[in-house]
């Protein structure tokens, strides 16, 4: 066996430590020692996390690069004048599911579903849950995505764990929305009793919340039939901003949707898209807002300043 | 300049990648995905070969990536604390910064791995494109493995500092 482990070397930053802690484990001869004294060390610090995180990039975004030769290649932008600049290469959407979760919808998919204690839920597209007992009562934790929920109120209570909080129903009909770290209340009848460590809301009908880890959010009026027309097959964008508008569309769509320049992020749009449809919205929306739209594959969708 | 027609090589090649990826024990889901990278990394990569190379491109990319994920999961089981394990990986709503590559930083990367002193680079490249152990790769330059570590350390600790300076500055990304 050989122990890499003894060598000596000034791993004295977390960096250098996170440089030799990859190097150990790619080779795959680390000893259980080494295992250890590694979940030691990542388990220590945040910034131990960080670096070795960025070590992994590192080499992952190593995976497309031409090293055979050192020879170097062309310069020029792949599309004319730099465009592409700041374009993305989305990585690990697959890491999103939650490989245990119970109930789980595919890009672009809405599924309605019955859960214990009577509860009819519907989930929007890419979206995953799972059920969880617990506080003596039925609920479920929703890991990512929206869920639309009708609680027939004969049936006791029912929770929905999410963003670390709890919404605690009686009864009732609301949709909970969990995106990065934050979920969105949103009642459309009876009420929902919001929980987050010690902090409380009651969201009654017509009301949404939004809260994050460690913050409730105030209780705000909603447009319910628009807020929630997904559940019916449609996105209705009121004079929204573009850049919230790709980023709803992005739930609904495989690929990715790039906007360049900040001022055309902030364009507004109205409108109403099929669910269905939703490929052809893009390209439509360019002649009336004057941007040019490229679709590349389904995966790629880059808009501009025309 | 190469400049590859992207949409033709996704509709001949997609299925055939899902299958090779498949191949490897991975449910469909992920499968997709990691060709769905595959082609991203078309789109943002600057120093793509010339097209009629793009075949064995795309496979070894795609091929890549799949060691990677297997790479992340095999040290992700060493980590007891399952929600510093998660921190680990992309998580639920990878924010750019964590995930994404842009073509200006894909750059920087290869200009780092392009300036690195030649000993460095030889081990970098061996473990990275044919995945060979310290072993194989002492083996291949006549040094000791534990020289290749050395080296393999050292090359990764280059590519950082290199990398960091700039991490910061991007344009406008959305």
């Amino acid at each position: 066996m050989n122990r890499y482990s003894d060598i000596d070397g000034t791993f004295d930053t977390p960096a250098a430590q996170a440089a030799y802690w990859f190097a150990l484990l790619l080779d795959g001869s680390e000893t259980e020692q080494d295992r250890q004294d590694f979940a030691r060390w990542i388990e220590k610090d945040p910034r131990n996390r960080r670096a070795f995180g960025e070590v992994e990039r590192v080499w992952s975004g190593s995976s497309s690069l031409n090293l055979a030769n050192q020879a170097k290649v062309g310069r020029r932008a792949f599309m004319a004048g730099g465009l592409l600049a700041g374009i993305l290469a989305t990585g690990w959407g697959a890491q999103r599911y939650h490989p245990m979760a119970d109930f789980r919808t595919r890009t672009g998919e809405r599924r309605t579903v019955s859960l214990p204690g009577g509860v009819k839920a519907t989930l929007a597209s890419d979206t995953t849950m799972s059920l969880v007992a617990g506080y003596g009562t039925a609920g479920v934790e929703l890991h990512h995505g929206e869920v639309w929920f009708d609680h027939a109120p004969e049936n006791g209570d029912f929770f929905v764990a999410s963003s670390g909080g709890h919404s605690w129903s009686r009864g009732g009909k609301f949709d909970i929305a969990h995106f990065g770290d934050e979920s969105t209340v949103t009642v459309e009848s009876r009420n929902v009793a919001v929980k987050l460590g010690n902090q409380m809301a009651q969201v009654t009908a017509d009301h949404a919340l939004t809260y994050g880890p460690d913050k409730l959010g105030p209780v705000r009026k909603v447009d319910v039939t628009t807020d929630l027309a997904w559940r019916n097959g449609q996105l209705v964008f009121m004079g929204e901003q573009l850049g919230d508008v790709a980023r709803i569309l992005e739930r609904w769509q495989a690929g990715k949707i790039v906007i360049i320049g900040d001022d055309v992020a902030r364009r507004k749009v109205t409108m109403v898209v099929d669910l269905d449809r939703t490929r052809g919205v893009l390209p439509a929306l360019a002649g009336a807002l004057s941007l040019k739209v490229d679709q590349f594959t389904d995966y790629l969708t880059v808009i501009r300043a025309a | 300049m190469t400049n590859w027609d992207v949409n033709t090589l996704f509709r001949t090649y997609r299925h055939r990648l899902v299958q090779f990826v498949r191949r490897r024990k991975l449910s469909w889901h992920l499968a997709d995905d990691i060709v769905q990278d595959t082609f991203l990394r078309v789109v943002a990569t600057p120093s793509l070969p010339e097209q009629r190379f793009a075949q064995s491109y795309l496979y070894r990319t795609a091929s890549n990536l799949v060691i990677d994920h297997f790479r992340r999961e095999r040290i992700i089981s060493f980590v007891s604390e399952p929600d510093m394990a998660f921190e680990l990986i992309a998580d639920d709503s990878p924010s750019p910064e964590q995930i994404a590559w842009s073509r200006q930083e894909l750059r920087r990367l290869q200009d780092a791995l392009d300036t690195l002193p030649r000993e460095l680079r030889a081990v970098f490249v061996l473990a990275r494109l044919e995945g060979k152990t310290y072993v194989e790769i002492g083996k291949k330059l006549g040094i000791p493995s534990q020289t290749a570590f050395s080296r393999m350390v050292k090359a990764l600790t280059l590519i950082k500092d290199v990398m960091e300076p700039a991490e910061k500055t991007d344009p406008a990304i959305r």
